[in-house]
């Protein structure tokens, strides 16, 4: 999933023919641009407004200023990424509408909501109006009609509201978007529909389609480090603990479970996500990473194979031991369930390593010898 | 009986003659799965581990009377694959391939449910009925005909609760994954009523997981089931779910709290075993087996 920020969110708008207001990043303000204007920070954190990540100016002079001073500060922990600054506009009423990917019914769905402008999460879900889409049919008529009734809309901005609904919808697909959402949605006082913010998610699994479309990647350093190897590291909590290395995302989840479970101290979890298939090497490359970056009490590899190789997976420990300094055989919990166990169990038993093939208690073992129980 | 597939399916592999297609087909062969052929464009007329190849579903469906399909197509050739296998008149389909466009996905599950058809998946380990057929990312050698269901979106959680239910002497009539994915062609609600119709089942094991709401759906067919069902939701101290701004929390859906622990507490609310830690699966199952 790729999170925009508001001003790529809006060039998407604008691409789609949705207004936005004119306006620019503050180092290269639009030369049309003049009079009253607010200043955005451009964070992916939430409760940019409380946050003093939004500001008004009278002019763009001031806004500059400020928008200096806004570039340099995080706000709620996050880095600001540039800064926004458009046009103010005079408001009669503020709408909520977005398409997103209904995962529960496995269909887009429109949402409209007369109450805009405010955190959606506090407007009771009966005054948010759902359509679903059926993507045999697409969006008719009918469909728009009925939300743009719901609101009790008539005359031209209906009609304009229609459109804008047409053009999200549109542009959820043809951009292979999750989430477009417009909150608030600007009914000016004179009568004109326009887009204040936008929160855009794109599927990077598109990617094919989208040339150019790329993920950055976020995230501490070893979740960072770890992509980089072609594995999922995540940090799940203070250094020093159990760490634990799997396949699959699932038996990542029930390791990290168990371990707490126990009462031991997860620090971080790794899914090889078809990492074996590059060979030893870089299995030892990702017990290293482990060991160097959160220096925990304890490695533990689960990992349970239906057909892959258990003997790659021995093979890069016994190549971290010999490599990574500081690395014993004591600190590593093995269990190793699947194909060639034995040859596996052989491989690691010359270097005095154990292998269990028990789930439970490779994890008792681990919590064990980490000191916490 | 067992559900989906059985000794009396007869199953294509599309994408037959790539390397993953290639060990599926030996590997199926070889466990006495009733694998017929296999579709790869321009391949038609070569065999692979002595069954045919054709070059598309439409002739593959006409010489053999397939009506399971295990794809292992690539992601962005995925969408056409599955579409054409529907339009071939198949009616059970794993799709195995991961990072599937979302929208892709959206359009292979519309287009299945009007066919009625079955599609597991995408990034589906798929579908074994233990000693009859295995479409599954899982091993003949692991797994043992038996009485229990099993219903998943992870292949490799239900590698565990195989593991854990074998030690107690439990096998299994079916294991079904519906793929790790936000938008899935088959849900928990679809293959609970399968599970309790086959009379070669005794209770289900439902693998339900943090994000979304499909685990509630699941809870509001249970008053039809005649059988129990015991819950493992996994995840329990996984870090809570990244949300997006305030859209995030909608954009899952409106099924309300979707996280692990929420569920699990559902699902005891509604009468059902639930356990969250996978080695106390086996023993949730003794328990719901002996209530009464």
């Amino acid at each position: 999933m790729i999170r925009l920020l508001e001003h790529e969110g809006k060039a998407i708008l604008r691409q789609a023919g949705i207004a936005v207001p004119l306006g620019g990043l503050y180092r290269s303000l639009p030369s049309d641009l003049s009079g009253p204007v607010v200043v955005k920070a451009q964070v992916f954190a939430g409760g940019r407004g409380k946050a003093g990540g939004i500001r008004f100016a009278d002019d763009c002079a001031v806004a500059v200023e400020m928008a200096n001073e806004i570039a340099i500060r995080p706000l709620n922990g996050q880095p600001v990424e540039d800064v926004y600054v458009e046009q103010r506009l005079d408001i009669a009423h503020e709408f909520y509408v977005a398409a997103l990917v209904d995962r529960d019914i496995g269909v887009p769905t429109l949402l409209v909501c007369a109450e805009g402008g405010v955190d959606i999460e506090d407007v009771a879900p009966n005054r948010i109006l759902r359509q679903a889409v059926d993507p045999l049919i697409g969006l008719q008529p009918f469909m728009v009609n009925r939300l743009v009734r719901a609101l009790a809309l008539e005359g031209p901005i209906a009609t304009a509201f229609g459109d804008i609904l047409r053009q999200l919808y549109a542009a959820l697909v043809s951009q292979d978007a999750e989430l477009i959402e417009i909150n608030p949605l600007l009914l000016t006082k004179d009568g004109a529909l326009i887009a204040a913010d936008a929160k855009v998610l794109l599927d990077e699994d598109a990617a094919f389609r989208h040339p150019g479309r790329r993920a950055v990647p976020t995230g501490t350093e070893f979740e960072l480090a770890s992509r980089k190897l072609g594995v999922i590291g995540v940090e799940t909590g203070p250094k020093h603990g159990v760490t634990a290395i799997m396949n699959g995302a699932g038996l990542t989840m029930a390791t990290l479970d168990e371990v707490v479970a126990l009462g031991g101290t997860m620090s971080g979890v790794v899914e090889l996500h078809g990492a074996t298939a590059h060979g030893p090497d870089r299995i030892a490359d990702v017990i290293r990473l482990v060991h160097d970056v959160l220096d925990p009490a304890v490695i533990m590899l689960n990992v349970h194979f239906q057909f892959r190789n258990l003997a790659t997976i021995a093979e890069g420990i016994v190549a971290a031991l010999q490599r990574v300094p500081g690395l014993t055989a004591d600190r590593l919990v093995l269990r190793l369930r699947g194909e060639k166990e034995d040859e596996a169990r052989r491989i690691l038993a010359a270097h005095h390593c154990d292998m269990l093939s028990d789930f439970g208690e490779a994890c008792v073992l681990a919590v064990r010898r980490a000191g916490q129980i | 009986m067992a559900i989906l597939v059985d000794k009396t399916s007869r199953i294509l592999i599309q994408g037959i003659t790539g390397s993953t297609g290639r060990s599926y087909a030996q590997r199926m062969l070889a466990g006495g799965t009733p694998l017929v052929g296999g579709v790869a464009p321009d391949r038609g007329g070569q065999d692979v581990a002595g069954v045919p190849v054709f070059d598309n579903a439409a002739e593959a469906v006409a010489a053999t009377g397939a009506n399971a399909v295990l794809t292992v197509i690539r992601s962005d050739l995925a969408l056409d694959a599955v579409l054409e296998s529907l339009s071939a008149g198949i009616t059970t389909l794993v799709l195995y391939t991961e990072n599937v466009p979302v929208h892709d996905a959206i359009k292979m599950r519309a287009y299945a449910r009007a066919k009625g058809a079955r599609l597991l998946g995408p990034n589906s380990a798929g579908v074994i009925s233990p000693g009859k057929a295995n479409l599954a990312d899982l091993n003949d050698t692991n797994v043992r005909p038996g009485r229990i269901g099993i219903v998943s979106k992870s292949g490799t959680l239900t590698y565990e609760v195989i593991d854990d239910l074998q030690k107690l002497g439990f096998g299994e009539s079916s294991v079904v994954c519906l793929g790790g994915d936000p938008v899935i062609g088959t849900t928990y609600a679809d293959i609970l009523p399968l599970f309790g119709a086959d009379d070669e089942t005794d209770l289900v094991v439902l693998i339900g997981e943090p994000g979304g709401g499909l685990e509630y759906q699941a809870i509001a067919t249970l008053p039809d089931m005649h059988k129990p069902v015991v819950a493992y939701i996994a995840a329990q101290n996984a870090p809570p779910e990244k949300r997006m701004g305030h859209a995030g929390a909608i954009h899952g859906g409106h099924a309300g709290d979707t996280t692990a622990t929420a569920k699990l507490a559902a699902f005891r609310a509604a009468g059902c075993e639930a356990v969250g830690r996978v080695t106390e699966v086996g023993a949730a199952v003794q328990r719901a087996l002996h209530r009464d």
